[in-house]
Order: structure tokens, then sequence, then C-alpha cells
């Protein structure tokens, strides 16, 4: 079920009259409410799938039993190594292993020893790169006795499948969501007023501004051979432009909704186009992935701790795994390397940390360096995204080679007008509210109730009007 | 919690009363949601015509009013007639129902027009994935809602294994219908008017034929195939288990056409045939309808050379459709 269609609309209010009405009064009722209604959306798409969404959950919530008894180090780490095996292998056969069997066979083919390998014809379910990164984080801290490890079944279960962050994040810490399902929820006026404000926000990212840039990005990846340099740069533009508001208005969405609920889910991106190096990108994109990554790849590998090598070997290790996460591609292989390549020299000069507070801080504009960092940054990010949208490593390079021509600065062939306004309004207003959680927190703000139900209504018929046609968010194919 | 639910209720009434009155006052076109039958209805307006052909893609692609006019004109039964194909894609029968009321409603439209051609289809229930395409959407009112009701409700009294499809049915198109009240697509769709991508290539009268050089592919043959095996099963059964919903809509259609002086006749190209949609169809009374949907009858027309693909006739095929449905169209002629 899509948080943008009709039957996510009708989903939505019911549970949560449900959830407030009915199973208010008990705890348990509630988590199993949770628990029934999270499979319902997930099997909305596939209910195959459910089964192995349960199975994912059943091992770690018994790793975590046999840990909470288990004293024996040998023991402990068996019990977290089956965690990490089943987990990693669904997650192997199900996303990469067509990855593995192509590339082995075109590995022999060069050689001079050509194999008839054959591929499965594997559908790869909606959310398992999520769901299995949070269970795994579960055992992870169980073993590592940061966290108690749960008797409650119906907790663990609500925890890992929790509806609104299910298929695309925020991918959930258990020392974060998991108590919440321990203590009674009460409902917060202004926590479910403000929710309510970031699903709105969300929607209007996603229907908006990302499901139109689509269709004039899927234009120009289709026809990039024909089309001059600036009419690809636009193109790129309007991807970066695309991606961040299907990802971040998903997420939007997901924290909004889960607000409603009680629930508290960590932020997961902090306007990151407003970046002023790629440090600070990374601070600010994707920030669950990004942390996960951090705490159970990169600081257990040394992190920045020991000689260059090492710090090198790690960083270039940690982006290259998380362009792996996400897609059996070399391009996300490649788009993660580049990410560690525009890295590594803030790193190896310690410079990374340099910009932790938010760009022009208590101002309107930003100084004239502040704007080129952002805009150095931003660029660089696009050359990026191109190995990112592009379906191979060689169309990613040919794009760039006719986006880098003589062409680049000629007058774009495609200029979607309409677009470009709305996604300059949008710019504008999440500018204005950087220092905030979403562009629509008027928490801090003395606007008349008025002023706030007009802001609220003209989104909405934005919405309705200006909505491109619905399309699946881009986070879920991962 | 009180006061969260009294406002998220008043903001959604907010928004309903907004979008009702917007869409009271910005309606302009009544086919906002169907661009081909837009573009189709400006160049209508440029000419006069007594003739006109409704339907999906088969007819669309299927019949050339020029070869049709030429037909009918060089025979003895020639009346001057002048026709133009308002078929267009995916245009199923709920919304052809649809799209012919309007047309009748609009004198400017319908005035001088003596023959209607309209494909006969079997009413289908709607893709979940399509309902809130705008071209479900625009043909949505409470008088459709009202006959997918009354339609779906004798459905299961005819076939009772059919209670869940009919209740999803009904479900789907009154979310769809509730939707359609404060639907501002039509804004947008008005801002961001677009020709059909095709219209260079359409004729003057509404046709485009499949081009015939374009090999058909090999699911063809197993496609046609499919459908013609129980089609003199169906041609010939009683209509004694009729939806009686169906029946009395399209006789409906066929009464309002006689009071504005047009003769309604429905006519069957090679289409897979179901049982719902043969048992109103055999009731018909035979002046308004005709049948090209017989492998016996017309065996060229089920010839894969002919076809694209298992829905649509190629060019060539065309010819042979507009060709029979003259002689068709003759043979009632000649009868009455």
């Amino acid at each position: 079920m899509l948080f943008n269609s009709i039957e996510f609309a009708l989903f939505l209010p019911i549970v949560f009259f449900l959830y407030w009405y009915v199973a208010n009064k008990n705890l348990k009722l509630q988590n199993l409410l949770i628990v029934v209604s999270s499979f319902f959306f997930y099997g909305w798409w596939d209910w195959r799938f459910l089964g192995l969404l349960v199975f994912s959950s059943l091992v770690d919530y018994s790793v975590g039993i046999a840990l909470l008894h288990q004293e024996d180090q040998k023991k402990r780490r068996l019990f977290l190594t089956l965690s990490i095996l089943v987990n990693l292998g669904m997650l192997a056969f199900f996303k990469y292993f067509n990855f593995f069997v192509d590339s082995f066979t075109n590995a022999f083919s060069f050689l001079g020893h050509p194999i008839d390998a054959r591929t499965l014809n594997i559908v790869l379910p909606v959310g398992i790169s999520f769901y299995t990164f949070q269970t795994l984080s579960y055992g992870i801290d169980v073993y590592r006795r940061k966290l108690e490890p749960t008797r409650d079944l119906v907790a663990f279960l609500a925890f890992v499948s929790f509806f609104p962050q299910l298929v695309a994040g925020p991918i959930e810490r258990a020392t974060n969501l998991l108590p919440q399902f321990y203590v009674k929820r009460k409902f917060d006026y202004a926590k479910a007023v403000d929710g309510l404000r970031q699903i709105l926000w969300g929607l209007f990212k996603k229907m908006v501004i990302a499901d139109n840039c689509a269709e004039y990005v899927t234009k120009v990846f289709d026809d990039y051979s024909m089309l001059n340099g600036s009419t690809l740069f636009v193109g790129i533009f309007l991807f970066a432009i695309q991606i961040y508001c299907d990802f971040s208005g998903y997420s939007d969405m997901a924290i909004g909704t889960a607000r409603l609920f009680g629930f508290s889910l960590m932020r997961n991106f902090a306007f990151p186009y407003f970046s002023r190096d790629i440090a600070e990108f990374w601070r600010r994109w994707h920030i669950s992935l990004s942390t996960w990554f951090r705490d159970y790849i990169y600081i257990p590998l040394g992190g920045s701790h020991g000689s260059r090598f090492m710090i090198v070997r790690n960083t270039i290790l940690v982006f290259v795994i998380s362009g792996f996460w996400h897609g059996a591609n070399w391009t996300f292989i490649i788009w993660g390397l580049l990410n560690a390549l525009y890295f590594l020299p803030l790193l190896l000069t310690k410079n990374n940390r340099s910009h932790l507070n938010t760009v022009a801080e208590g101002r309107l504009l930003p100084t004239i360096k502040e704007f080129m960092q952002m805009t150095f940054t931003f660029l660089l990010t696009l050359i990026a995204w191109v190995f990112f949208r592009a379906n191979t490593v060689t169309t990613a390079f040919a794009y760039l080679r006719n986006m880098f021509s003589a062409s680049l600065f000629a007058v774009p062939e495609l200029i979607p007008w309409r677009t470009f306004i709305a996604v300059f309004f949008f710019l504008g207003a999440e500018w204005l509210q950087r220092e905030k959680m979403h562009a629509l927190e008027f928490s801090h703000m003395k606007l008349s109730p008025v002023m706030r139900w007009g802001a609220y209504t003209a989104i909405v018929f934005i919405i309705l009007i200006f909505g491109g046609k619905e399309q699946e968010f881009i986070y879920f194919q991962f | 919690m009180k006061k969260f639910i009294k406002r998220s209720l008043g903001f959604i009434l907010l928004i309903l009363m907004l979008g009702i009155t917007l869409n009271f006052f910005l309606r302009e076109s009544k086919y906002w949601g169907n661009r081909e039958y837009n573009w189709k209805i400006k160049q209508y307006k440029k000419g006069n015509y007594n003739a006109v052909l409704f339907g999906t893609s088969r007819i669309y692609r299927g019949i050339n009013p020029l070869m049709l006019d030429s037909l009918i004109n060089q025979d003895s039964i020639g009346q001057g007639i002048k026709s133009f194909n308002l078929a267009t894609h995916a245009s199923w029968f709920n919304e052809t129902f649809y799209l012919y009321d309007q047309f009748l409603n609009d004198t400017s439209l319908s005035a001088g027009v003596k023959t209607v051609f309209m494909e006969y289809q079997n009413i289908m229930s709607i893709n979940p994935k399509k309902l809130v395409d705008e071209k479900i959407i625009y043909y949505q009112n409470l008088d459709h809602y009202r006959f997918i009701l009354k339609f779906n409700f004798y459905e299961v009294l005819r076939q009772p294994k059919k209670i869940f499809t009919s209740a999803y049915s009904i479900n789907a198109f009154s979310f769809v219908s509730f939707i359609n009240l404060t639907n501002l697509k039509r804004i947008s769709t008005k801002l961001y008017e677009k020709d059909p991508p095709e219209h260079e290539s359409i004729n003057e009268r509404g046709y485009l034929g499949f081009d015939e050089t374009i090999k058909s592919q090999g699911t063809t043959m197993a496609g046609i195939r499919s459908f013609t095996d129980n089609i003199h099963v169906y041609l010939h059964q009683d209509g004694h288990n009729y939806n009686p919903v169906y029946y009395d809509k399209v006789m409906e259609l066929i009464e309002k056409s006689k009071q504005q002086g047009i003769k309604l006749i429905f006519v069957l190209p090679p289409v897979r045939l179901t049982d719902g949609m043969m048992a109103v169809y055999n009731t018909l009374p035979k002046e308004n309808k005709i049948e090209l949907c017989n492998p016996r009858k017309y065996p060229v027309l089920y010839e894969p050379e002919n076809w694209i693909d298992p829905i649509h006739l190629n060019k060539k095929g065309s010819v042979y459709l507009t060709h029979y449905l003259f002689q068709e169209f003759k043979n009632l002629q000649t009868k009455i």
C-alpha cells in the first residue's frame, strides 16, 4: 500500500480509530493491532512475502532470547552469526543472486572461459533491505549488551513490522523504537497535529515535486544520446530534486504517521542540499542508513582511527557497501565509490566536521562563500546521481560525456517551466525552514489560525491540482 | 483527542466544500479526462456529420469512416452519409455510455445525426490500479454510481459466486465517484492540455489504422483462438438469464436516441464474448444490432495476418471490418 494511494487514505483513519478508541485501554491489544494492521499493509503488495518478514522477526526474537541466558562468549558469537547469516542470506538471495551469477559469468567470459550459468526469476520483496537491517541492529545491540532482549513477541513483531516505516525506513534502532512499544502511548494533540503537517509536506514533496520531475527525468534519460548537454544537465538537476523529494517525502509521511500513533521515529533527512561539503551532506542524507553503517560497520572496522591506509580502506568500504545496499548493479557501487572519493580529502585533512551547524544560522541569506560551497557540493552530488539513475555504467559515462560537451552552454531543448517554478518555491520554503524538522513546522511561528489553515488548504489544493501520476517510491526497489 | 478529531473533520469538510464549489465553477469540459475524445470533438465540430461511431480502440482503429461513407454512398442505400469516428482508446462501456449521454444532451453535437454505431461491450469492473486515473475519474457521477450499484446487485442474483467481485466493484466506484466531487485534476488537465500523441496521423474522420507491415506477435494466433472457441455457443444462447440493469441501460440509450431521431446500432466486433454481455445482446431488437463477430461468416477477420495483437485489427483487417459493417448495415436497411 502506497502512502499516496486511496487505499492508504482509507486504511489510516480506520487503524487510527481502532487504535485510540477500541484498543486504547490495553497496551498488548494496541501492539497487536499494530502487528495485524502492519501485516495487512505489507500483504497488500504481496501476501506471500509476509512469511519472510515473520521468519526474519522470529529468528531475531529467538536469537535475542538465546543471548539473554548465554554467558559463553563463543556461543553468543554463534547466535549472532546465525542472525547475521539468516538476514544477510535472505538479502543476498532475493537481491543479489542474479547480480553475482551475472558478474561471475561475465568475468569468466572475459577471461576466455565462458560458462553457462542461469539466473533465476526472483522478485524482490518490498522493504527487505530495510527490515533486515532493522532486525540485524537488534541482534547486534543485544549481543553487545546495549539492549535488553525482549520477551514480548508481540512488541517485537510490532517493532519489526511497524507499518509507517516498514518498507522504506527510517531504519530504526531497536534501542529507540522497541522501548516505545513497552509503554502506554498517550494521545498528544500537538504531536499529532505536527504529524499531520509532516504528512502533508511529504505528500506535497512526493506528488507535486517528485512525480512531476519524474516525467521529465525519464524522458531525458531515455533519449540522452539525442539531447544537448544543457538538457542533460537540467535532467540530472531534476533527478536530484526528484530523488530527494521522493525519499524524504516518504520519510516525512512515515514519521508523521508514526506521530499520529504516539511514536517518535528518528529523523532521516535534514535539508541535505543546503550542505557546505560532502561530509555535511552525508550527515543530512538518509541519516538512518548512514548512521547504521557508521555504528555497525565503520566503527567496528576501526573508524577514523589507525593508519591512513586503514582510514581510507574503512571509508571506501563503507561507501561501497552503502552503494551496493541500494541495488545489485555496478552503477550503485560506482556511486558509492565516487562519494568515498569526495569524502576522503575532507577526512584525511580532518575537515570532515567543520560544518556541524545549519548553514546561515539565524540569517535569511547565506554569505557568498557559503553559497559557493553549497553550489559546489550540490554539483558534486549531481555527477554521482548520474550513476545512481543510469541503468548501466556505460550509459552513465555516455550521459556525462554528452553533458560535459560544448552544448552544455546551449539553450536546453526541453524546459519544464511549471516544474521549475514548483521546484523554485519548494526550495525557497525548505530554505526558510531549514533550522526546523520539516518545512511545515509552524509551532515557533505566531501565525493566526486563518493563515495556517489557509496554508494547509492551499497545499492540499496544489496537490490535488498539480499532483503527478501516482508512482511508486524510488526507494521501494532497494 | 476530541479537539483533534473535530478539527480534522472540519478541515476535510472545508476541503470538500471548496472542492465542490471550485468544481462547479470550473466544469468547462465534460470530457476533461479523455484527451483523445476532447481532441476528436474539436475536429468533429469543424464539419457537419450525420453518422457517428462510438466505442474503444477496436472501432477507433477498425472502422474508417471515409471508406464506410464511400461504400454506402455508392450503393443503392446511399443517403449522403457523412460519418465521423469518435471512438477512443480504452473507452469501456461505462465510459461510452457517459460520452454518448453527453453527446445526446448537447444538441450542438447531436443535431443532424441520424445514425450512431456503438461498439457493444461487456461491463467490466474497474482495475484498482486505474482507480485514480483521470480517464476513469472524469465520468463518475451519482447516476453512474447508481447504475453500478444496481448492476452489481443483479449480477450477484444472476451469479452468486460474483459477490466479492461485485462488492469490490461497488466500493471502488463509490470511492471514485466521491473523489470526482472534489476532483480538481481537470484544472491541471486544462493547463497541460495536449493533443493525443498520434493526432497528426489520425485521418480527417477520426480513424487511425495500425500499420499492417508490423508483424503480429506470436501470441496473437493463440489469443484469437482463445476467443473464437465459444463464440457460436454465445451467439446462439438464449437471453433469459440477463442482467436487467444492463439491458435497461442499453434500451434507454436506444429510446433516447430514437426521440432525437437517431438510430442507435450496436456493433459487435471480433472480440472475446462473455456470458453476461451476450445474454443482453441476444435480447436486443434486431434492427439495433450488427454482428461482426462470427468466424464462420467472416473467416478473414480471424486470420492472424489481419491483426496486430489479440485485440486490434491492423489496417488491412480494418478494411475488411469496415466493408462488413457496410454490408451488414445494408442488410439491416434492406430488411427494414
